[in-house]
């Protein structure tokens, strides 16, 4: 009992930050209907590059709570720079080409900077430690069930700007600016809203949360290297389907069930299954209920 | 006179948006109908719900005695029902003889392996449905623009081979959706001539949607009006000008003489 | 009958031709420039058939890689359990072992293709449904699943991979299988019934308008596409390394053969194929490129995204003058 609710406990922390890397996919696919697929190599630069702003500014090497607030501000600001100069340098140039030349670019991106980072002159392909940022301590037991501070941050953290997300989403002119070209991309066009600004700011956002995403996976897996983005990349996509793309609440619905069914999957089969899980879940959902659970249905127009 | 197609109490919603409501329509076989109304009337939904790109939400559709409503488009073209679109649908990069040859394509059977080995069989099936969409071709004047893309015909060719393509099919219905849309004068005026050589060539029953009300009251011996999805007038062009309802639909918008 | 000859004559010349330039091969080749021939052979066979699915048909596959793997592991175990020991026990000698393990070859190579295909009517029947990026993502799923689960399957060497018997892929093994994949797929889609691939890509919808079955184009596209990346499979399989691992099937693999679908033009064989040996020679060529080709790749297909989208090609094509067409067009007066 104690291990399987130790299991829950770990795919709740993995599921948090899948579903912060989930919103970004959800938002971009809302605007743009693009799946990002370079969202997942944001999600690892936001890791990588906080192993090197750590070492620079000697936060590594002191654990302390400024030095985890600063990593993670760094981390997200220089993410939503990176996933906005992407979205200008190679997306915004097709936004009238079709739908699958996008797509295309996207791979092409999300390739390239896996690649660029294995070069030995950049990250190199050689897995590299995360520093610890704090001191990891068991704050609570009961029997051989143990909570670490860790756990409790990465939660804290991803629900703390999920729960920031949705005001600011709901609550701010850009927030109902970005619902109403999700809406409906010409019509929000015409009724003056700026799309290509809106689109700007989603991929901005979308990717800074994908660099506090990259932080928490840094404290909680402690080895980065240029590849890791890949595989919770798809895995948090495929979150975002199984919530329901285009819907927020459904992102983290998705993140947290694709997590406790990885947490599970490898505690009661066989870790090497773990990564199929999700890919199977993905396929069941495609294929009985391609909205999702929580999103909506979408008329095609003819 | 029996009808060819039956539409009866077609309703057709989107989310709540009720686009046609409890539509009733007969269309007899070798009739040239009508359907005109204002922008947003529904005219291009009846097409949709009878060509199966939308299965109806309520009602029944008949073709030919055969109920077709929420059948596969695929099959119901295979029925005998072709259309053409209001914004152009060609296979754009597809030369203007390809497009044909795909309207002609439930002709052959399909024929995987004597594709690859190039039978003797297989190559004279294709020479006879090649030979019949050269004549298709010339019949409809686009004889000479065969081998080019058909994204590079010009418009009213493009319209032209959208209709030949949709003839490829050998329909006994064919749905024309604002065919003259775009046309100049002279274009329109042989539109009008081409499609009642075609109808009586074909021996074709044609229910076409058009704007130019001089046009369709010069070929169209009947004529329906739709109004906010409803059809709310049916009869001979002269008795849709004098309906008071109708003029009143058309107020805001041009005057139907125009 | 007189018309079939016609049709094929030329055909068959260039597979007499592959078979002699093979048996040529083999004795005077350098065995380093055979091996890179054979590698350019096998990415023929696998970017044409995947140009079938996300070019022609305008499908988006991101799970070739899985079906290459069904075929190599449908014929390693072919190999392994029944024609290994089966030649062996033969003990031929000369020539007649030449002809038998040619025919032994291609039996194999067929039972790589038709598990493949099989593989991809199942997968492709559901998936088939879903558009553009979902298709994409799901068939990625599809092929990471397959690959995840030979890496579990100890009878077949799991994740540490298996060793594969004779008989070897050869030169004129792959080049029969190489021109023969071209032509088959040519000659269906240029039929008049197999211009329904291309007319699905240009407008699934009204390609349903004028009585295409839609359906049934893309999943005889997908299985005809899996067939062949199962040929492809079992040819790499038995290549001279004989020794395969389920990492050489993974995500990258799909995606590298996309790209070179993509350089080439979404729709061009002859595109296709200049990209499938294009890329699979530049790394052999450029000395110290390997280090950097992954980078060359992606940065090329951001470039060409952005300058000209439909790749190198486009839907043009390249014909050869003895190409002999079905119909002529009427040239344009």
């Amino acid at each position: 009992m104690e291990s399987f609710l130790q299991q829950i406990l770990q795919g709740l922390k993995l599921g948090g930050i899948y579903a912060l890397i989930a919103l970004g996919y959800t938002m971009v696919y809302g605007v743009l209907r693009l799946i990002n697929f370079a969202h997942g190599d944001v999600f690892m630069l936001g890791a990588m590059l906080s192993i090197y702003f750590a070492r620079w500014t000697g936060f590594g090497n002191q654990p302390s709570w400024l030095g985890l607030g600063a990593t993670l501000l760094f981390a997200m600001a220089v993410c939503g720079a990176i996933g906005g100069v992407i979205e200008r340098v190679a997306y915004r140039p097709l936004r009238n080409a079709p739908r699958l030349s996008l797509l295309i670019a996207a791979i092409g991106v999300s390739l390239l900077i896996e690649n660029v980072g294995q070069l030995r002159q950049v990250f190199g392909p050689t897995p590299q430690p995360f520093p610890a940022l704090i001191q990891t301590k068991t704050v609570a037991q009961w029997g051989s069930l143990t909570v670490s501070n860790v756990e409790i941050l990465v939660l804290l953290v991803a629900l703390g700007l999920m729960a920031g997300l949705h005001v600011f989403v709901h609550h701010t002119r850009f927030g109902l600016a970005m619902r109403a070209v999700a809406h409906d991309h010409q019509t929000a066009g015409l009724m003056g809203i700026p799309a290509g600004k809106v689109i700007f700011g989603t991929f901005v956002l979308g990717s800074a949360l994908a660099g506090a995403a990259g932080v928490l996976w840094g404290l909680s897996y402690p080895v980065i290297n240029p590849m890791t983005g890949f595989v919770p990349g798809i895995k948090a996509f495929v979150a975002a389907v199984l919530g329901g793309v285009g819907s927020i609440p459904g992102a983290l619905l998705g993140g947290f069930l694709i997590g406790e069914a990885e947490s599970l999957t490898a505690f009661y089969l066989s870790s090497t299954y773990k990564d199929a899980i999700a890919f199977v879940i993905l396929i069941l959902v495609l294929l009985a209920r391609p909205t999702g659970l929580l999103g909506r249905k979408e008329v095609e127009k003819v | 006179m029996s009808a060819l197609l039956e539409i009866q109490g077609v309703g057709m919603e989107f989310g709540g948006l009720k686009a046609v409501e409890g539509l009733d329509l007969e269309v007899a076989e070798g009739e040239l109908v009508g359907l005109i109304g204002p922008n947003g009337a529904g005219k291009t939904t009846v097409f949709n719900v009878i060509t199966g790109v939308y299965r109806p939400t309520r009602g029944r559709i008949c073709f030919a005695g055969e109920r077709i409503d929420g059948m596969a488009p695929h099959l119901i073209s295979r029925r005998g029902i072709a259309r053409t679109f209001q914004n152009i649908r060609l296979f754009k990069n597809l030369s203007a003889l390809d497009n044909v040859v795909l309207g002609f394509n439930r002709s052959a059977r399909q024929d995987v392996l004597g594709s690859m080995l190039l039978t003797a069989k297989h190559w004279r099936r294709q020479a006879g449905i090649l030979k019949r969409s050269h004549e298709l071709l010339d019949k409809l004047g686009l004889g000479l623009a065969e081998g080019r893309s058909s994204m590079e015909l010009p418009y009213g060719e493009q319209r032209k081979l959208e209709i030949a393509r949709a003839l490829a099919t050998q329909p006994r219905l064919l749905l024309l959706d604002e065919p003259a849309a775009g046309m100049n004068l002279a274009e329109k005026r042989e539109l009008t001539g081409l499609i009642e050589r075609l109808r009586r060539e074909f021996n074709l029953t044609i229910l076409v949607i058009e704007h130019d009300m001089k046009m369709v009251m010069s070929i169209c011996p009947r004529i329906v009006v739709l109004d906010h999805g409803q059809k709310i007038a049916g009869g001979t062009p002269d008795e849709i000008q004098r309906h008071e309802q109708v003029i009143e639909a058309y107020l805001g918008e041009k005057a139907p003489s125009a | 009958m007189k018309v079939f000859w016609q049709n094929n004559m030329a055909l068959l010349v260039v597979l007499l031709v592959v078979a002699a330039a093979g048996f040529g091969f083999q004795r005077h080749l350098d065995p380093y420039y055979y091996k890179i021939l054979v590698d350019v052979g096998i990415a023929i066979i696998l970017v044409v058939s995947l140009n079938l699915i996300n070019g022609i048909t305008g499908q988006f596959s991101l799970g070739h890689a899985g079906f290459m793997a069904v075929g190599a592991y449908a014929s390693a175990a072919l190999s392994v359990l029944a024609a290994g020991p089966w030649l062996n026990g033969l003990a031929l000698g000369g020539a007649q072992k030449m002809v038998v393990e040619f025919v032994a070859l291609g039996v194999i190579v067929i039972v790589g293709g038709v598990a493949a295909a099989l593989a991809g009517f199942v997968v492709g029947m559901p998936a088939l449904r879903l558009r553009g990026d979902y298709l994409a993502i799901a068939t990625l799923g599809f092929g990471e699943i397959i690959r995840i689960v030979f890496q579990n399957t100890e009878q077949l060497g799991g994740a540490r991979g298996i060793s594969i018997p004779p008989p070897r892929s050869d030169f004129t093994g792959v080049y029969v299988c190489a021109v023969l994949c071209v032509a088959f797929i040519w000659r269906l889609v240029h039929s008049v019934k197999g211009k329904s691939f291309f007319a699905i890509r240009e407008d699934e919808f009204a390609a349903a308008t004028v009585g295409i079955d839609t359906t049934k184009y893309k999943v005889i596209a997908f299985v005809l596409g899996s067939f062949f990346a199962g040929v492809a499979g079992a040819l790499f399989a038995h290549s001279a390394t004989g020794y395969i691992t389920p990492a050489q099937f993974d995500a990258v693999k799909s995606i590298e053969l996309v790209v070179m679908v993509v350089l080439g033009g979404l729709g061009s064989i002859s595109g296709s194929i200049i990209a499938a040996a294009a890329l699979t020679l530049l790394p052999e060529i450029l000395r110290g490129f390997a280090e950097y080709r992954l980078v060359v790749y992606s940065l090329l297909l951001v470039l060409v995204m952005l300058t000209r989208p439909q790749g190198l090609m486009g839907m043009k094509e390249i014909k050869l003058p003895w190409h002999r067409q079905p119909y002529q067009h009427k040239p344009v007066a």
